[in-house]
């Protein structure tokens, strides 16, 4: 089984702790000159996506997770199940509402997504940075009205609301950034 | 930078040689491990394979090995790089430099004393105004921010102040007495002290007296045993460490044999308990780190800011 020692520490390796796998986002050095040396280390949870602080005396060996990141292409839901496909081997997982979490209102099939592979099961999903979708739902756009930088609620077709200008119309295709959630621009036809 | 850490390490020199002080050359590979459990060396070895010693973490037994031999000297000092395997981070580099000194005559007050000049001579030099200084015990300390008597809590009390601070250990059980108080010092006490304050600490543990002198102090109103050793922060950052040295051969023998963890004395221990055996002056020793000296003169969060090569970029 592979560990790795703290001296390997860096951030974005993946480890396991308290029987999940982890990412480590932050490792600190700390050493008094006559004491024993220490990492203070902040850890992401993967499963849960909760920060985790913890303190190591320098030297300690912890084991590795088998964690692999792929990009695989989105195929379908069925509102309990995401199926993805890795386009090169078309080997398909099948992602748990869980795992995709809030990622699904930004799903689009054939969409490439980051999926997060642990023990062979996914259990994190991640849409591109941006996507380009439909707005299926707004209220009526008032023309002319560009300048004062008023927003409203659009609904896309994969089910997530951002806030647009007024201007912008059912039907029209916008271009957003799944990280922070804002519209970005309209996409010409 | 570069311009400022000339400036420093020419203004350190110069104050020294100024008290007819001589500046010492201590051997950087030496054939054993020091007194130091919690330090790792750089291993050294012959291009066939042969090993050959290690780097020093510190010239300190060359060093008192010259003032038992020349003990009318004044004081020596030696302003080179030291080694310590593995220490990489914000306030750390594996190689350092160190200004070590040992000056005749001089107990811990004296250290102090002599300490806190030259750190004012490095302020003037490099246009830094004079730091307010600032002495604290160190049962006060742990008494104001962990609520515990660090001279007697027992590990459960140390993990449960550690825990309340939001540290928590991955392997608790490993953890010896010394690491808690050591862990508690560094990431709860330390980053309280003030910024532009040099922070003078007194009062260590007899058990992390390591090459000082035992003594008494008084503690919440009864007598404790401490290490007769200082720090001095500038702000949160260690910047010293001294001791008023302990002479006695027999009681040096008997910490070498507790900490070398049954390994043989070496034949540089050899010699130096030989030196001790002969008869070290009174002194005190400190041990004052170049690059964080140069890191709080000027600001710097980070000792690669200070550092034209560190090892990462060598």
């Amino acid at each position: 089984m592979a560990t790795y020692s703290t001296n390997e520490f860096r951030s974005g390796l993946k480890v396991m702790l308290d029987g999940d796998p982890a990412n480590i986002v932050e490792n600190e050095f700390v050493k008094p000159g006559k004491g024993q040396a220490f990492n203070r280390v902040k850890l992401k949870n993967l499963k849960t996506g909760k920060t985790i602080e913890r303190t190591f005396k320098s030297g300690e060996s912890i084991e590795a997770a088998d964690v692999l990141e792929l990009e695989m292409q989105y195929l379908f839901s069925d509102g309990e199940e995401w199926h993805f496909m890795d386009p090169e081997s078309f080997e398909q997982v099948v992602a748990t509402k869980e795992a995709v979490g809030d990622s699904s209102q930004w799903l689009k099939e054939q969409d490439m997504c980051q999926i997060v592979l642990f023990n062979g099961n996914p259990i994190q999903v991640l849409p591109p940075n941006h996507v380009e979708l439909k707005v299926v739902e707004t209220d009526p756009g008032i023309r002319g009205d560009t300048a004062t930088g008023g927003t409203k609620p659009a609904t896309l077709e994969t089910g997530a609301v951002v806030k647009v200008p007024l201007f912008i119309e059912e039907g029209e295709v916008l271009r957003c950034d799944t990280r922070t959630g804002e519209y970005l621009s309209r996409v010409k036809n | 930078m570069l311009v400022r850490r000339a400036r420093l390490k020419r203004c350190l020199r110069a104050a020294l040689d100024e008290r007819d002080w001589l500046e010492i050359d201590a051997p950087s590979v030496i054939d054993s491990p020091d007194f130091e459990p919690n330090i790792a060396l750089f291993r050294v070895t012959l291009p066939d394979g042969t090993p050959a010693g290690s780097l020093h973490s510190s010239p300190e037994l060359a060093m008192k090995r010259v003032l038992a031999a020349y003990p009318d000297l004044p004081g020596i000092y030696s302003l080179a790089p030291v080694f310590r395997a593995g220490e990489s981070g914000p306030r750390h580099n594996p190689e350092f430099g160190m200004l070590e000194w040992y000056e005749s005559g001089a107990d811990l007050e004296g250290g102090i004393e002599t300490s806190l000049a030259l750190i004012h001579e490095a302020c003037r030099a490099l246009d830094h105004p004079a730091p307010r200084i600032e002495r604290r015990d160190y049962g006060a300390l742990f008494r104001e921010h962990c609520d515990l008597d660090p001279y007697t809590a027992d590990d459960e009390a140390l993990r449960k102040a550690a825990t309340a601070a939001g540290v928590t250990l991955n392997a608790p059980d490993d953890m010896e007495r010394d690491d808690w108080l050591n862990l508690l010092m560094s990431v709860v006490i330390e980053p309280r002290f003030d910024r532009d304050t040099l922070t003078v600490v007194t009062g260590y543990p007899a058990s992390q007296a390591a090459m000082a002198r035992l003594e008494t102090n008084e503690f919440e109103g009864r007598e404790v045993v401490v290490a007769n050793r200082f720090e001095i922060y500038g702000g949160t950052l260690e910047l010293a460490n001294g001791y008023h040295e302990l002479s006695d051969p027999d009681e040096q023998a008997q910490r070498l044999d507790a900490t070398a963890d049954g390994a043989e004395v070496s034949p540089s221990q050899h010699r130096f308990l030989a030196a001790l055996q002969h008869g070290l002056p009174d002194c005190s020793g400190v041990a004052l780190g170049m690059d964080r000296l140069l890191m709080w003169l000027t600001g710097s969060d980070e000792i690669d800011q200070v550092m034209p090569f560190t090892t990462s970029r060598a």
